[in-house]
């Protein structure tokens, strides 16, 4: 292959990765060509360093194993999730529930209150006789005192006379009575 | 790195025979298996624990595993890629443990016991441990920006040196697939500017 169809022809970023990974997975064309371009394979190269380079710092800063392991004598392990206790997190939970319960007594939460149970029992309990005495006093008094002041069935001048006084009833109302009657009348008359 | 069991152990006889002969438990054959592969095993957990400690005791489960289970190896040229699933799978019950653990338990701090714990030896190594932090703080920085599936197979392939087969192995996946998360994370680390960092301060 010449320089000029060299040029032409390079392999894309892409397929140089490709061939890092794997130069099987090029077509026989592609890998024919990184094969014999030097440009290409100086960029594969240069693509490819830093990924080895990664490699070997890693080696570099970690250390050398001291020794094997004896697998069949098992030394005991240095457990670094062992069960040791930790009692800061524990002291912090600690004390963060006791102030939520401190705050819930203090302010008398809501929650706090609806989680007292219904006494069923004691209610059953309640004396008849006291709860009819409720009921009565409801009946007497069926509106509430600002509506009893408008109604005035306190005021002891209003009594049943003088109200008929002031709207009769329509059989002792002598001009309703007579206009009734007198309707009838023509009625009966017409018919 | 091609799967290499011709890698003698004692006595020039290749690791097959001693797969073999471990796997029909004479005693003493697992030794050479030990010796071959304890090295690689040890980094592949450090790169992932980056404590000593914690990467020797996993190492040690790892091989103790195998020890129990090499009966049920298929075929002796499998066992890198075997010894390395079942790293794979330690370290993440080992995280899988500590991020439960940590929500109950104070974790102690990461202590190497059999570092010498003199303040004269501490100054004196004092710039490589530093230089170490630091490459490692960059490295985990770089891995968190790809998936788990990603930074384990980019892990496996530039840091342990699998080939695609073998990765396919450890990760119980295709290769097309490997190959695939493999592409993506390697566009991942190119594109980072913290990778440029590394290299520069390495």
């Amino acid at each position: 292959m010449n320089m000029k169809n060299e040029n032409h022809n390079h392999l894309s970023d892409e397929l140089i990765l490709r061939a890092i990974i794997d130069e099987a997975d090029l077509n026989p064309a592609e890998q024919f060509h990184l094969s014999t371009c030097s440009i290409c394979r100086k960029r594969k190269t240069v693509m490819e360093a830093p990924l080895i380079q990664l490699g070997q710092l890693a080696a570099q800063h970690a250390p050398d194993p001291k020794g094997y392991p004896s697998i069949l004598h098992n030394r005991p392990s240095r457990r670094v999730y062992g069960w040791n206790f930790g009692w800061r997190p524990a002291l912090a939970s600690a004390v963060s529930i006791l102030l939520i319960v401190a705050l819930a007594w203090w302010y008398d939460a809501a929650w706090f209150r609806g989680t007292e149970r219904v006494d069923t029992a004691r209610l059953e309990k309640i004396d008849d006789a006291t709860l009819m005495a409720e009921v009565d006093a409801l009946i007497d008094e069926a509106l509430p005192e600002t509506y009893r002041y408008i109604t005035a069935d306190d005021e002891p001048r209003l009594t049943d006379e003088f109200i008929r006084f002031v709207a009769p009833l329509a059989e002792s109302d002598s001009l309703t009575f007579n206009f009734r009657n007198r309707g009838l009348t023509l009625w009966q008359t017409s018919v | 790195m091609p799967i290499n069991t011709d890698r003698s152990g004692p006595g020039e006889k290749p690791l097959d025979f001693f797969i073999q002969q471990a796997a029909g438990g004479v005693e003493g054959a697992f030794d050479p298996i030990v010796r071959t592969f304890y090295a690689d095993i040890f980094k592949m957990i450090y790169y992932r624990t980056q404590s000593r400690p914690d990467a020797e005791d996993i190492a040690q489960d790892v091989f103790l595993q195998a020890f129990q289970n090499i009966a049920t190896l298929k075929s002796p040229e499998r066992i890198r890629g075997w010894l390395f699933q079942i790293a794979v799978n330690k370290v993440r019950d080992y995280y899988r443990k500590k991020r439960w653990l940590k929500l109950f338990v104070k974790l102690p701090e990461q202590v190497d016991p059999d570092d010498p714990g003199s303040e004269q030896f501490q100054a004196a190594d004092a710039e490589k441990r530093l230089q170490q932090a630091d490459f490692w703080k960059i490295f985990g920085r770089l891995v968190k920006k790809l998936s788990s599936m990603e930074k384990e197979v980019f892990l496996l392939k530039f840091l342990d040196h699998l080939n695609i087969r073998e990765i396919s192995q450890v990760m119980n996946r295709s290769e097309s697939t490997v190959k695939t998360c493999l592409y993506r994370g390697i566009n991942k680390f190119r594109k980072e500017p913290s990778s440029q960092r590394l290299f520069d301060e390495a």
